[in-house]
């Protein structure tokens, strides 16, 4: 109990149910900000999003109730269905891919070596350039004759087209992510530096090795850190929209398709507004079934301290 | 990690690793570089080196000379980009610690139905409101302008609220009383103490709100249709649409523009790492000592 409810108790009741009510007030004054455009920008336009996708709305004629054939037609839609496999391969090679490379650029960078703040800034550049900007460089690194390609050459391979062959465009993509890998690196290495040594210590008394250490010390340690970007880097990929708009427009051919540049062009470039709503719809549907699907495995594989005391 | 005694060896080869990785993620920025200081004839066959054989100059010029007019008019793109990014973090600091004020310090029985509201809505995709938000703009006039940019950014976004809120909780609760008893009601509380305390929270969300304002396509993309009201991402992005390979546009001076657009994000980086990587420690300690 604190200073200012002791006094108010003295004063008694109906003083105390003024505080409340002034509390209140208080309370609202200061949430009003965001409660505001909560109702305003996203309750109020959720409810009108998902009413919109039962209807044929195009912004110009008027909109009539179709029932569910929007998403019905959705899944009978060829490059709605590519975009959504385009998606989940994305999503299920960078997100992966990612996570692994950092974790061990991240270890790596943990050993207490001469020049790590150097390796740390120079890994973590790419992730701070705009993603306009890196997808830009990108296009020109993965054309036929472009910088990937070139080096490749070094070594005696004639690289692909990579943006114009359907069957490895999507890679294109990985390419990009997996240059922002030190976006991820940098959470991970200071969950790793934030390890407590005493830990070390001891393991090092009982005489474990380099290995036991990282897999029971470090690994158990960071792995709710790992939780956290496996969930954010899933989240992300699904939502993948300017590299596919700048760098393929989804070509050749529908192969680099996505859910959200597709969800985009049958909006603004289209205007079939209930269609898109729908796909939105399903995309979020997507998003929570994976989101529920990782959280329920965590108790499997993330460590908290509390369970221990 | 604890350090153990390191062969000369085992140093080499993490050092050699080090290296290789540092090489491949530095390769693209040499290759942007190069690119962009490419020259015509080099642009015609779009055959770029890797270290820059050419110091073309010229396209820096070219880009930079006409600054408020012609195909790519930089200056109006970087003044609408400004307007843009400084109205947003002003928004974005403002609103955050203002509700996280009211979520961390004042008391009433539905708070936590509230706040449950407010983590719902980071689990929300934003394509979801995107359609409908949109129309709310147009209907009220806005399309076209980059107001549909800022005015989202004074009603706070769920994060920036949640990561404020626990900055709060960590100022120690005398503060609070002592100013109460000076007669500051809480708005006087919120300006002349709490804020002053969670300025390292703000500056970190200043930082966040920068790079997501400076790079953000998606909502220029879909606001905006004049030239003249574009902010530089959107610009790059149109120009580089529309390179050709000996007229006016290259890509070598789209490269020079992605250059151009990179730098000032790696600059606020490095300005603004120590609040970054010093938040944990700042937390709640500014107050108590």
């Amino acid at each position: 109990m604190d200073a200012s409810t002791k006094v108010a108790d003295k004063r008694g009741q109906s003083s105390a149910d003024k505080r409340t009510r002034m509390n209140r007030r208080w309370f609202f004054f200061f949430i009003s900000p965001w409660l505001i455009g909560f109702l305003a920008l996203t309750v109020g336009p959720m409810i009108f999003s998902f009413v919109m996708s039962f209807t044929n709305w195009d912004m110009m004629t008027q909109m009539n109730f179709v029932g569910i054939s929007n998403y019905v037609n959705l899944f009978s839609d060829p490059i709605f269905l590519t975009s959504m496999k385009n998606t989940f391969l994305y999503a299920a090679i960078s997100v992966p891919l990612n996570l692994l490379l950092s974790l061990g650029m991240a270890y790596l960078l943990s050993f207490h070596l001469k020049g790590m703040r150097f390796f740390r800034t120079l890994y973590y550049l790419p992730a701070i350039v705009p993603v306009v900007a890196s997808t830009i460089l990108f296009t020109n690194i993965l054309s036929s004759n472009g910088l990937l390609n070139k080096m490749l050459g070094f070594f005696g391979i004639h690289g692909p087209s990579w943006l114009l062959d359907k069957n490895i465009v999507l890679f294109s993509f990985v390419f990009l992510a997996i240059w922002g890998v030190g976006g991820t690196m940098i959470l991970l290495l200071s969950a790793i530096n934030s390890i407590n040594d005493s830990m070390y210590e001891s393991a090092t008394l009982d005489g474990a090795t380099r290995m036991q250490m990282f897999t029971h010390i470090t690994m158990p340690q960071i792995s709710p850190v790992i939780f956290f970007n496996l969930i954010t880097g899933i989240i992300g990929s699904l939502q993948t929209f300017t590299q596919v708009y700048l760098m393929t427009k989804g070509g050749p051919d529908n192969a680099s398709q996505m859910i959200v540049p597709y969800l985009y062009t049958n909006a603004f470039s289209y205007y079939r507004m209930g269609y898109a709503s729908a796909m939105a719809w399903v995309l979020f549907a997507v998003i929570m079934v994976l989101s529920v699907i990782v959280l329920k495995s965590s108790s499997a594989w993330v460590f908290y301290e509390e369970e221990v005391k | 990690m604890l350090d153990r005694k390191m062969s000369l060896w085992h140093k080499i080869l993490i050092y050699a690793i080090l290296v290789v990785i540092g090489f491949v993620l530095f390769a693209p920025f040499m290759y942007m570089i190069s690119i962009s200081l490419a020259g015509k004839q080099t642009n015609m066959i779009q055959d770029f080196s890797f270290f820059p054989k050419e110091f073309y100059w010229q396209n820096y010029k070219t880009l930079f000379g006409n600054l408020f007019g012609g195909e790519y008019p930089i200056g109006t793109w970087f003044l609408n980009t400004m307007l843009v990014v400084v109205l947003s973090i002003i928004g974005q600091m403002w609103s955050s610690s203002f509700v996280a004020y009211g979520f961390a310090k004042m008391e009433y029985k539905h708070k936590n139905f509230f706040f449950l509201l407010l983590l719902m809505t980071m689990m929300l995709p934003g394509q979801i409101t995107l359609i409908p938000v949109f129309i709310i703009f147009r209907n009220l006039g806005m399309y076209n302008t980059l107001w549909p940019l800022i005015i989202p950014q004074f009603f706070g976004s769920a994060y920036n609220i949640f990561f404020t809120r626990q900055f709060m909780t960590a100022i120690p609760g005398e503060l609070y009383e002592a100013a109460e008893l000076d007669g500051l009601n809480y708005f006087g509380i919120y300006r002349r103490i709490v804020l002053p305390l969670v300025m390292p929270a703000l500056a970190a969300i200043a930082i966040f709100t920068f790079n997501f304002a400076w790079g953000d396509l998606m909502g220029p993309l879909i606001y905006v249709s004049d030239s003249s009201k574009f902010t530089l991402a959107l610009g790059a992005a149109n120009l580089s649409a529309s390179t050709n390979p000996s007229g006016t546009i290259n890509t070598s001076l789209v490269m020079a523009l992605s250059f151009c657009l990179s730098i000032p994000q790696i600059a606020i980086y490095f300005f603004g790492q120590k609040y970054l990587f010093n938040l944990n420690l700042g937390l709640g300690n500014s107050g108590s000592k």
